[in-house]
């Protein structure tokens, strides 16, 4: 028997050619029956109950402790403040700082599973904490002109660093070439605000040179990490 | 390698080859139309009994792990990767000479194809020359024929599926017979190119056309040289004519030195098992700026000249040279990107540039008597050639027939035609053969 495709001989129990797979013509050919899995009869796996609320518990836990921490913390440091100074003077500081902690520990423990409430509301923690330290000094003014431009291009970097990190399907020395990357970017973005805040003017010098010097080693990083995803030995890739 | 096979298959997985000095330049070159791909077939008198052949590849592909490789790239040179799935076994319907798939997760640089009664091997010259897939396909055939129940005579030499595998089928001779120190050879003239167009889409065509061996035999022997110096000669008469029918402002253009590369099988020379790349070329040639030159000059010209360029110490000189570049401390740190632009450049300063034509002859098949008999006949496409030389010729020799298969990448067939017509003046009939 012969394949009317390929030419080569076949066996006569053959269906198909097992070389071009083209079926064999001799009579009505029964359809293959399709393949029966026994399936699992188990019951579907559940997550337990207990075990989220256990984690549910356990934050809860550790939120009533840094709470108890920082509360207590800011009371002693106010008290002592107002005793020896009759006035509340620097303990302002600890209690900005010590309700921000508190905040943070409350937005994480409470928004847990929704990142983009998590981030948005640590970003306003960020300010209102950096906005209130200014606001305690009276003789400069720094929240809106630096802290929140400098802030927002901190997220913005942190941000865009998560994402490279997500899309890639393997991490290793290609994080290390986005941290450098993003970080460079970064200093760009201070070196700019910086800038544009005391000359009203954008000017770019050292960070320029932070991102030259950075781009060659985050390259040699980035080629290695692509070639040896699948190289993981080093003699043969680099063999000279 | 006598130890128990899944140690073996432990050893197998993890090795890797360097590049032999040969294969070197080739991914550097290569691209879908230059692709180092040739060819191998073998025609039965019987279609090929699918289910023994397929018993017989996977029998065999154990004995042949060093082709069953991928090519990476590493920082500095590209290497060889083993990749241990199954050949896969292919209809033979496409293209010929098809480039391998570059870089992909199994891009094995070998195919089997198969259609009707013509089993056929393509290797790329990266991993080996047409020696080493000869020896392939000879043990493919036997292997098969063994399968299907045919005795096979105790004497035929060949490679056994079950004997163990020589360290040294794996060496880079170059490297061993490479001397230091020896004097560079000199610069080599530009040689003359056959002026055609290069159609595009690029297209890839083969003529293959037999020739009885004992008249062959009976020219060459009258003129007392071998069967490739004669066909070498033929080869330079029909450029010569090609060159003589152009009209004057053309053959002012051309270059005036026909030459033909040919290939030399190192192991005849220098006692070697490798199964890789071990081939180096002479370069006879006529310079048509001393006059015409008649057929039996060619002939008596080359002779001499396939002699002299044959000599072992000539042949080191080369070796000494090719392999002297690749040891060169700054070439070899210089990363694999810029070298690739390097080693193409010199591919057509050194190579391509210099020669006219190719001509690769593998020699006469033998596998003894009764396994003869089931085969029709073998044939040999070289790989394509490149944009300068345009036309090469493959030739094999098997019984009483001499197979010669030109690639022509072209739409002219203007060569292939005067090399006929050459041979047909000097009364040798020829048969055009429709295989692939």
């Amino acid at each position: 028997m012969i394949c009317k495709n390929c030419g080569v001989e076949l066996e006569e129990h053959m269906n198909y050619c097992p070389l071009c797979g083209h079926p064999v013509e001799k009579g009505p050919m029964k359809s293959p029956e399709p393949v029966k899995v026994e399936g699992e009869t188990g019951e579907n796996r559940t997550y337990s109950r207990m075990w989220q609320l256990n984690i549910m518990q356990k934050r809860k836990l550790i939120w009533e402790v840094i709470t108890l921490v920082v509360l207590s913390g800011i009371l002693a440091v106010t008290l002592l403040n107002f005793i020896f100074d009759q006035s509340i003077t620097w303990s302002v500081y600890p209690l900005i700082f010590g309700l921000g902690i508190f905040a943070y520990a409350s937005a994480f423990t409470f928004l847990y599973g929704k990142r983009w409430w998590q981030t948005l509301s640590s970003l306003m923690i960020t300010f209102l904490i950096l906005f209130f330290a200014d606001y305690a000094d009276a003789r400069i003014e720094w929240a809106f002109d630096l802290a929140l431009p400098l802030e927002l291009a901190l997220y913005i970097t942190g941000l865009v660093l998560y994402f490279a990190a997500r899309k890639s399907q393997h991490l290793g020395f290609n994080l290390i070439a986005y941290v450098f990357i993003a970080m460079a970017f970064l200093l760009i973005m201070i070196e700019g605000i910086l800038s544009l805040h005391r000359h009203q003017y954008l000017a770019l010098d050292w960070s320029l040179i932070v991102l030259i010097s950075v781009i060659p080693v985050a390259a040699v990083l980035l080629y290695i990490h692509f070639r040896l995803r699948t190289n993981p030995d080093l003699k043969k890739f680099f063999h000279i | 390698m006598e130890e128990p096979t899944h140690m073996r298959q432990q050893v197998i997985r993890d090795f890797w080859l360097r590049l032999d000095n040969a294969a070197k330049m080739y991914p550097a070159i290569l691209n879908k139309e230059f692709t180092t791909v040739f060819r191998l077939s073998a025609v039965l008198k019987q279609p090929v009994q699918i289910r023994p052949f397929l018993r017989a590849v996977a029998q065999v592909e154990q004995r042949f792990p060093y082709y069953k490789m991928r090519l990476r790239r590493g920082f500095f040179w590209y290497y060889l990767e083993h990749n241990s799935i199954p050949v896969h076994v292919q209809p033979d319907h496409g293209a010929l000479c098809r480039g391998f798939q570059k870089f992909g997760d199994h891009g094995l640089l070998f195919r089997i194809l198969v259609r009707g009664g013509t089993i056929s091997v393509e290797f790329s010259h990266i991993l080996t020359d047409g020696k080493g897939a000869l020896e392939f396909l000879k043990s493919l055939l036997v292997t098969y024929f063994s399968q299907t129940g045919i005795s096979i005579p105790a004497s035929l030499g060949y490679l056994q599926p079950e004997t163990p595998i020589s360290g040294q089928e794996l060496e880079d001779s170059f490297q061993r017979y490479f001397q230091k120190d020896l004097p560079d050879m000199g610069p080599m003239s530009r040689a003359f190119h056959l002026p055609l167009k290069l159609p595009r889409p690029a297209t890839f065509n083969v003529m293959t056309v037999s020739l009885p061996m004992d008249k062959i035999k009976e020219q060459a022997g009258h003129r007392r040289v071998s069967i490739t110096e004669y066909l070498i000669s033929a080869y330079l008469c029909a450029l010569q004519r090609v060159y003589q029918n152009l009209d004057r402002p053309h053959q002012r253009r051309q270059n005036k030195v026909l030459r033909i590369q040919v290939p030399v099988d190192l192991r005849r020379i220098f006692p070697s098992l490798s199964m890789r790349n071990f081939t180096l070329f002479v370069l006879p040639e006529i310079d048509l700026r001393l006059g015409y030159y008649y057929f039996d000059e060619i002939v008596k010209k080359v002779h001499h000249q396939m002699e002299l360029e044959k000599d072992k110490k000539v042949i080191s000189q080369t070796i000494s040279r090719n392999v002297g570049s690749e040891k060169d401390q700054v070439l070899r740190s210089v990363p694999l990107f810029i070298k690739r632009l390097i080693l193409q450049t010199q591919y057509y300063s050194r190579g391509a540039n210099l020669y006219s034509g190719e001509l690769t002859n593998l020699g006469k098949i033998d596998l003894t008597r009764p396994l003869n008999d089931w085969i029709e006949a073998f044939a040999f496409i070289p790989p394509p050639p490149n944009r300068a030389l345009k036309v090469d010729c493959g030739v094999i020799g098997f019984r009483d027939q001499l197979m010669l298969s030109f690639a022509n990448i072209t739409r002219s067939q203007s060569l292939e035609t005067a090399f006929l017509n050459v041979l047909n003046q000097d009364g040798i009939p020829f048969e055009i053969r429709n295989i692939f």
